[in-house]
């Protein structure tokens, strides 16, 4: 009786024992490629531009040079019919200068004082800013792009946010999509600086308090950055990424209700990968990674939950 | 003749005892070196490792990771709760560190170091006796497996 007890925990911890194997040859590393959107159409021939503005001290600046360089601001002052006796769209400012061959900018803005920037010099290149609805607020969008094929995409709702592009090189592509949630909350901010070639990188922000660098140099490196808060809340999300080497991911994701989140990821080398998961909901969580070589891969999950009777 | 027989073999029973204690004694000793070795619980200050995460005061509740990986296809993969601290240095290649941490809010800070090649190191769990543990496993094609229920 004793001899067949002992045969079952042995075969049961044989089996733990190629469970966790299983486990851990079977681990998968961080995936979070980007399905990229499609960019406008840059077909233009001869140089156009389209500038629409409405309401107070709205500024436009558009200077084109080259071949087929199309612009189109829209600056709409919302505000004009707003219950607080709101006037005008304030002192939106736009300011568009592209130089080569059809480079594209098409620049939106309403309410209150909107700042957006394009520059864009070499082919194809294409930046649309799409700045808030209603009391948008102080937000501030800059996209300067230089090279082949360069795209860009700003998106931003509400308040305070900020968001720079700065791209070089071909096929570089970068999307932010930030919203504060609320009116009169503090607001977003995210950066993307891309040297090189094929570098992905986006950005999503919502809520108060987020901030987001990624400065990926070398090629084909993707970056992802996800971060989600409470509106006007105190909690904070804070993402670093650098990336310097050739085919690098960098996935971030951080939810903060009560607590901070902060990470940087540093990558140098090739192929290597990063992932991680945070989730302040009592606690702060803090995570560096630094991978230096080639075909490393890094998961890190951070709950900040508290589990009940532990 | 039978009495000088058995008085015989109860006089090698003895020795043999005390024989096997003295080997058990050793093999046990060999076991705490090599465990200590492990776990650090010597004052050997070259396995000392720099902790940053130490100085963290733990009633804040926080999880805090520091990871540097530095080599070819290395692998760390981490799940921690709340106030589950790690320290995690890995160099050379192949290694591999997976830490999972199902339900426990206890504090614990955790020193990390492989060096090597294809070392494999797996936590399942944490409780009390392995908070501020070092783990240095400096060798290849080793592995440490420590499960806590």
């Amino acid at each position: 009786m004793f001899k067949i007890f002992i045969m079952k925990k042995q075969i049961l911890l044989g089996a733990a024992l190629l469970f966790a194997a299983g486990m851990v040859f079977g681990q998968e590393c961080a995936d979070c490629s980007i399905d990229q959107m499609s960019s406008g159409p840059r077909g233009a021939i001869i140089n156009t531009s389209d500038v629409n503005q409405e309401g107070l001290t709205n500024v436009a600046i558009v200077d084109q040079a080259g071949l087929g360089n199309y612009s189109t601001i829209d600056q709409d002052g919302k505000m004009q019919s707003g219950p607080f006796g709101a006037t005008g769209g304030d002192s939106n400012f736009a300011k568009v200068w592209q130089m080569g061959k059809m480079n594209h900018a098409d620049i939106k803005q309403d309410g209150d004082n909107n700042e957006g920037r394009v520059n864009q010099i070499g082919k194809m290149n294409y930046a649309k800013q799409d700045v808030g609805v209603g009391w948008a607020e102080n937000n501030y969008a800059y996209a300067g792009q230089a090279g082949k094929y360069n795209t860009s995409f700003q998106k931003q709702r509400y308040d305070n946010n900020r968001a720079v592009v700065g791209q070089m090189g071909k096929r570089n592509y970068a999307s932010q999509d930030q919203s504060s949630g609320a009116d009169g909350v503090a607001g977003s901010e995210a950066e993307i600086l891309q040297f090189g070639r094929c570098n992905e990188a986006e950005q999503i922000q919502f809520g108060s308090n987020n901030s987001a660098l990624a400065l990926q140099i070398g090629a084909r490196n993707t970056s992802v950055e996800d971060q989600t808060s409470v509106p006007g809340g105190t909690a904070t999300n804070t993402s670093v990424v650098h990336q310097f080497g050739w085919d690098n991911l960098s996935c971030v994701t951080q939810d903060a209700t009560i607590g901070d989140n902060y990470s940087m990821v540093f990558q140098l080398g090739t192929d290597n990968k990063a992932r991680v998961d945070q989730n302040a909901a009592g606690a702060d969580n803090t995570s560096f990674i630094g991978q230096f070589g080639h075909g490393n891969c890094a998961t890190v999950t951070q709950s900040g939950y508290v589990v009940q009777g532990f | 003749m039978k009495a000088k027989n058995f008085i015989f073999s109860i006089i090698v029973a003895i020795a043999c005892f005390n024989l096997t204690s003295i080997f058990s004694q050793e093999i046990t000793n060999k076991n705490d070196f090599i465990i200590n070795k492990y776990f650090q619980l010597n004052n050997n200050p070259s396995l000392v490792l720099e902790n940053d995460a130490t100085s963290i005061n733990q009633s804040l509740k926080s999880s805090y990771i520091i990871l540097n990986q530095t080599g070819n296809f290395n692998q760390v993969d981490l799940k921690t709760n709340l106030n589950d601290s790690q320290t995690v240095n890995q160099f050379g290649n192949k290694n591999n560190y997976t830490f999972i941490n199902y339900y426990n809010n206890n504090p614990s800070n955790f020193n990390i170091l492989q060096q090597g090649t294809s070392n494999f190191l797996q936590i399942y769990g944490q409780n009390s006796i392995i908070n501020n543990i070092s783990i240095i496993q400096k060798s290849n094609f080793k592995t440490i497996q420590i499960i806590n229920y």
